[in-house]
C-alpha cells in the first residue's frame, strides 16, 4: 500500500475522494481517542467525539488547501468538537479520581508506597487542573505537535504557545505543592 | 556557554522535546558541570510524564461507526446529485421546464404503454451507489488487513464475504494473508473466504501453492478438507509432499492420506 503523506489523502478527500478519509482515520483514529480520553476519561464518549471529527473533516474538507498542516488542522477540528460537546452539556462532569486511578496493591515497599502516594496525588492535582491548561499539556504531548502548531491549533502565536504550556505545568506543580502540604 | 536562569527557562522545552540540538548540548553540559541541577529536571519530567496515563483501546464499535458513516456519507453523496437534478430542473429556464414537461410525459406516456420493459433511471443509481458501496467495502478490506491487530485482519477477511465481486488485489491481498499471517485463526479464515471463489483457476492454484507453505497443522488440514471438497486432483502432489517430509505433525501425515484416497 502506498504510504502516501497525510496531506495528500486529504486533498484526495477533498477532491471528492471519501473513501481515502478510510487511511486517515486508520491513522488518526488512536491518536484523538487519547487526547479525547486524557480530557475527559469516558471512553465511549470518546469514540462518539473521534467519529465526529471525521464528519466534520467531510464537512469542512473545502478548507483544507495544500499548504495546511495536517496534524494541525485535525487537532483543531477535534479540539472544537470536544468544546462544542461539553457546551452542550451544563457543566463538565467531575470524574471521581480516586475509582480512576485505583493503585494496585503495593508489596508493603516503603518506596513503592512513597511513588503510588506521589502519582495519586499528581492524578488529583491533574484533574484540579482547568481544562485549557490540561489540554495545552495533552496538546504538546502529541508527537509533531510543536509551540508552532499548537500556536495554529489555539489559534495563536508560537511564543503564546510556549507560555501557555509552561504556565500550564507550573500551575499543575503549584496545585500538587498544595495538596502536598494539606 | 548556559547559565541557570536560561537553563530554568528552558527546562520544560527540554522536556517536551521543543528544544534545538545546539541548546540540547548545552542544556547537557549545564547538567554535566552543574549536577546539583539534575533534580530540577527530573521534577519536571515526574509533571511531565505523570499527566499521561493508561489509554484503553477504542473498540471495533468505533471502527463500525466510522466505516458506517463513511458509507452513508457516499450514498447521501448520490442522493444529493438526484436532488441538485431536481432542483436545477425547478429553478431552470421556462423554456427547459417547458421542454423537460414535455419529455417527461412522452416518456411517461411509452412507460405507460410498455411497463415491461425498460430501465428505470432510479435503478441505475441504486446500482451506481451498490458499487460505490462496494468500492468503499474493498478498501475497508484491504485497509482492515494491514492492520497490526489480528481482530482487525479477521474483521477485512469477514468483509470480503460481503463483497459481491472480488478484485485481483482483494484476492492477492488474502493469499498475502493466507501465507504470510502471524496468527492461525486469520489464516483459516482467509481459507474460507478464497473457498468461495475456487471457481477462478488462479484461486484453486494459489491454494494449492499455499499447502506446503503452511506450518501449522491447523491450516494444512483446513486446506485439505477444502481440497477433498473441490476434488483438487492437483493437490495430491503436495499431500505426498508432506507425508514424506519429516517435520510434518502425524495427526496430519494421516489427514493427507485419507484426503488422498478421498480425491481418487
Amino acid at each position: 500500500m502506498d504510504l502516501l503523506s497525510d496531506s495528500a489523502l486529504m486533498l484526495k478527500v477533498k477532491s471528492g475522494d471519501n473513501h481515502t478519509l478510510g487511511l486517515l482515520y486508520e491513522r488518526y483514529k488512536k491518536r484523538l481517542f487519547g487526547f479525547f480520553f486524557q480530557m475527559c476519561k469516558d471512553a465511549s464518549l470518546c469514540e462518539d467525539l473521534v467519529q465526529n471529527v471525521f464528519i466534520r473533516v467531510l464537512k469542512y474538507k473545502h478548507t483544507y488547501t495544500e499548504e495546511s498542516n495536517f496534524l494541525s488542522w485535525i487537532f483543531k477540528i477535534a479540539r472544537n468538537v470536544y468544546y462544542d460537546h461539553f457546551k452542550a452539556a451544563a457543566k463538565n462532569k467531575a470524574s471521581d479520581v480516586d475509582e480512576l486511578y485505583d493503585l494496585k496493591s503495593s508489596d508493603n515497599v516503603e518506596k513503592e508506597m512513597e511513588q503510588n502516594e506521589k502519582m495519586m496525588l499528581l492524578k488529583k492535582a491533574i484533574s484540579k487542573l482547568p481544562d485549557d491548561k490540561k489540554e495545552i499539556i495533552l496538546l504538546s504531548k502529541i508527537k509533531g505537535l510543536k509551540h508552532k502548531e499548537i500556536g495554529e491549533v489555539i489559534n495563536c502565536s508560537e511564543g503564546n504557545a510556549r507560555t501557555r504550556v509552561h504556565r500550564a505545568l507550573n500551575d499543575l506543580k503549584d496545585i500538587y505543592l498544595t495538596l502536598e502540604k494539606r | 556557554m548556559m547559565n541557570y536562569i536560561e537553563f530554568k527557562d528552558c527546562l520544560v522545552d527540554y522536556v517536551s522535546g521543543n528544544l534545538s540540538e545546539e541548546k540540547i548540548n548545552a542544556l547537557e553540559l549545564f547538567l554535566k558541570e552543574n549536577p546539583e541541577y539534575s533534580k530540577e529536571v527530573e521534577e519536571v519530567t515526574f509533571f511531565w510524564e505523570g499527566i499521561e496515563e493508561e489509554i484503553p483501546e477504542p473498540s471495533a464499535a468505533m471502527d463500525i461507526g466510522f466505516y458506517t458513516m463513511l458509507n452513508a456519507q457516499k450514498e447521501k453523496k448520490n442522493n444529493v446529485s438526484i436532488f441538485t437534478k431536481i432542483e436545477n430542473f425547478l429553478l431552470g429556464s421556462t423554456f427547459k421546464r417547458v421542454g423537460y414537461s414535455i419529455a417527461i410525459l412522452t416518456v411517461g406516456f411509452f412507460l405507460g404503454k410498455s411497463m415491461d420493459t425498460g430501465t428505470l433511471p432510479v435503478e441505475s443509481n441504486i446500482e451506481e451507489v451498490k458499487k460505490e458501496t462496494e468500492s468503499v467495502r474493498s478498501q475497508l478490506v484491504l485497509t482492515l488487513l494491514e492492520q497490526p491487530s489480528a481482530n482487525k485482519r479477521l474483521q477485512a477477511v469477514n468483509e470480503v464475504t460481503k463483497l459481491n465481486k472480488v478484485t485481483e488485489t482483494i484476492i492477492q491481498a488474502l493469499f498475502k494473508t493466507l501465507n504470510n499471517d502471524d496468527n492461525v485463526n486469520v489464516r483459516l479464515s482467509a481459507i474460507e473466504a478464497l473457498s468461495n471463489y475456487a471457481d477462478i483457476p488462479l484461486v484453486r492454484e494459489g491454494l494449492i501453492a499455499s499447502i506446503l507453505k503452511q506450518e501449522s497443522p491447523l491450516v494444512q488440514i483446513a486446506l485439505a478438507d477444502l481440497m477433498v471438497v473441490l476434488q483438487e486432483k492437483e493437490a495430491i502432489q503436495s499431500f505426498e509432499k508432506l507425508i514424506d517430509e519429516e517435520d510434518t505433525n502425524e495427526s496430519v501425515k494421516q489427514k493427507m492420506e485419507e484426503s488422498i484416497e478421498r480425491i481418487i
